[in-house]
């Protein structure tokens, strides 16, 4: 059974996304659009938008694969996707649903719905269905009292978060990702022999990439002219202010408060159908080529400053998608830090190998540079855990049609890759075309 | 099949550190799965570990379940697997940067049962020669 492995993978017929939505990106008990809001009102919103832009009708669509990583913890549901399928319309009778599904891969649980949905698609099993990812990972509410969210505790986070890991083995032996990823910095700054202050430029030129790319994305949760909030501060520059332990305090070294994610909660859908019900939608098609995911244990190698698994996943996509790294335009990725920007990009050949510094630099990475790296401002500008890959589709979706507004790169992209990664060991590859 | 789990920790309680080597290709799981993740063998027994390693990295910062700051160290076993666990050494995390020199080093490490406060035992490495 050996040469089973070997055999070329592919989707058995070609696969479409033909409508994307978001959801605002903010905290259910803060931010005013989404105001006591739950996961039911997120998806549902997400959801609308994306069968408003295919121009479908939501009881056209077959079937619901939703990503969802704490419902569990946070509104102590995790029978999601039976409840996902009724609010968002996907009615074939009375009182009678369209089959759903919640799937979890952690942070990239939205990318696992996905996956799921696609390989649905290109079964043949159904022809039209909807996918994508909902999270309220900073609230809490229960059955005592619906639809009243209260603001997570950091010790209600931690032992919902931490479900990521392996309960049997990382918790009691204390194999921490933020130590992990901490590593795969070390190792990448020893490997090119970079000096500590070199690795702080770059780790300080990626912030700046992704806050210049977000500021411009009038979807991002926070947006933020960094510039001002230096001088606000009584900063002469950018570099003093991301250099002061004051107001970039230091978390796990020689990761800073600022090279981490902004938090909230949100919900992102897709519509996605076979190549020949796309003919009919509102929006330009846009058309799923491959897909790859491969796992690692406590997110550690033997060299770290590169991971296997990482190289598997894209070779895996590469080989579907029919595809090279150089074809790739732009990359929305799970960058839940410096070390899940860097490494990634050069495993999966977005740029060479020690070569990120000088893009970073360079600006190429910016929505105006030669490669463009999260123009949707990543997870600098709002990271919704479990979310991430279906958010960075729908970015890419609006990029490659020439509808992201002042972020929009020009010319407008034609390839994108998404990277997703759950609990930095559980990678999943998206590659899209226009 | 065996309760492995339960098998894993029994054993550290009584002072060993066991994996599992598969009898069909030798291969060393560390901590201990269920079928080989090399030949995919289902035929496995226990082997106590030699109890010595390579520090390959180490990192210093918070640990947000002890609510303390600590050493994790990335290790290659004697028997093959890369691990990460706590590193027991006496460390200034008033200087984090220092952690640097652990990196690279290479420096030969021992494997140390230590038990949570209140808790059970956990795997944990020293340095050999300190």
């Amino acid at each position: 059974m050996a040469a089973v492995a070997s055999r070329k993978k592919g989707l058995a017929r070609r696969v479409d996304i033909i409508g994307v939505g978001m959801s605002a990106l903010g905290l259910v008990t803060e931010t005013p659009a989404m105001l006591n809001m739950t996961t039911r009102e997120l998806w549902t919103w997400a959801a609308r938008e994306a069968i408003e832009d295919a121009g479908i009708a939501a009881t056209d669509i077959e079937a619901l694969f939703v990503g969802n990583m704490i419902g569990e913890y946070a509104e102590g549901q995790y029978h999601l996707a039976y409840v996902l399928s009724q609010w968002t319309g996907l009615g074939i009778g009375e009182d009678t649903w369209r089959a759903a599904v919640r799937l979890d891969g952690a942070c990239a649980s939205s990318s696992h719905a996905i996956r799921a949905a696609v390989f649905a698609v290109a079964s043949g099993a159904y022809d039209l269905v909807i996918a994508g990812g909902v999270e309220i990972s900073n609230a809490i509410w229960s059955w005592k009292a619906p639809g009243e969210p209260r603001k997570m505790t950091n010790a209600e986070r931690v032992k919902a978060i931490y479900g990521h890991y392996d309960q049997a083995w990382e918790l009691p032996n204390m194999a921490m990702l933020d130590h992990s990823l901490s590593q795969w910095l070390i190792a990448y700054a020893r490997r090119y022999d970079l000096s500590i202050d070199r690795l702080y430029d770059i780790l300080d030129a990626r912030i700046v990439s992704n806050l210049e790319n977000g500021l411009r994305n009038p979807r991002a949760y926070w947006r933020c002219a960094l510039s001002e909030v230096a001088a606000r501060e009584g900063f002469g520059s950018v570099r003093e202010f991301l250099r002061s332990p004051s107001h970039n305090v230091p978390a796990c070294w020689p990761i800073r408060q600022w090279d981490g994610p902004r938090r909230c909660d949100g919900a992102a859908a897709l519509v996605i159908c076979a190549e020949d019900v796309s003919t009919r939608a509102k929006s330009q098609p846009i058309r799923y080529l491959g897909t790859g995911s491969a796992l690692q244990s406590s997110a550690v190698s033997r060299e770290m400053y590169t991971q296997p698994f990482i190289v598997a996943a894209g070779a895996e996509a590469y080989a579907m998608a029919g595809v090279s790294p150089d074809a790739v335009d732009v990359v929305e990725m799970y960058d839940y830090g410096p070390a899940e920007y860097i490494i990634p990009l050069e495993d999966l050949g977005v740029f060479e190998r020690g070569a990120i510094g000088d893009a970073l630099l360079a600006r190429q990475t910016w929505y105006t540079g030669s490669k463009p790296i999260n123009p949707s401002g990543g997870t600098s500008c709002g990271g919704v855990a479990g979310v991430v890959g279906a958010i960075g589709l729908v970015h890419l979706a609006k990029q490659i049609r020439n509808q992201a507004q002042a972020n929009q790169i020009t010319p407008a992209p034609q390839v994108g890759l998404v990277y997703d990664c759950g609990g930095g060991r559980d990678a999943v590859i998206h590659i899209v075309s226009g | 099949m065996e309760a492995v789990l339960h098998g894993f920790y029994s054993r550290l309680k009584n002072g060993n550190v066991a994996g599992r080597r598969c009898r069909a290709c030798g291969t060393v799981s560390f901590p201990p799965r269920g079928l080989c993740g090399r030949c995919g063998g289902g035929d496995a027994e226990w082997l106590e570990l030699k109890g010595t390693g390579t520090l390959l990295f180490a990192s210093a910062g918070p640990n947000l379940l002890l609510g303390k700051p600590y050493l994790m160290a990335t290790v290659a076993l004697a028997e093959g697997p890369v691990i990460s666990g706590p590193l027991l050494e006496e460390f200034d995390f008033s200087k984090p940067e220092s952690v640097w020199r652990y990196n690279g080093s290479e420096m030969a490490v021992l494997v140390e049962i230590a038990k949570h406060e209140g808790g059970g035992p956990f795997v944990g490495f020293r340095l050999a020669s300190r």
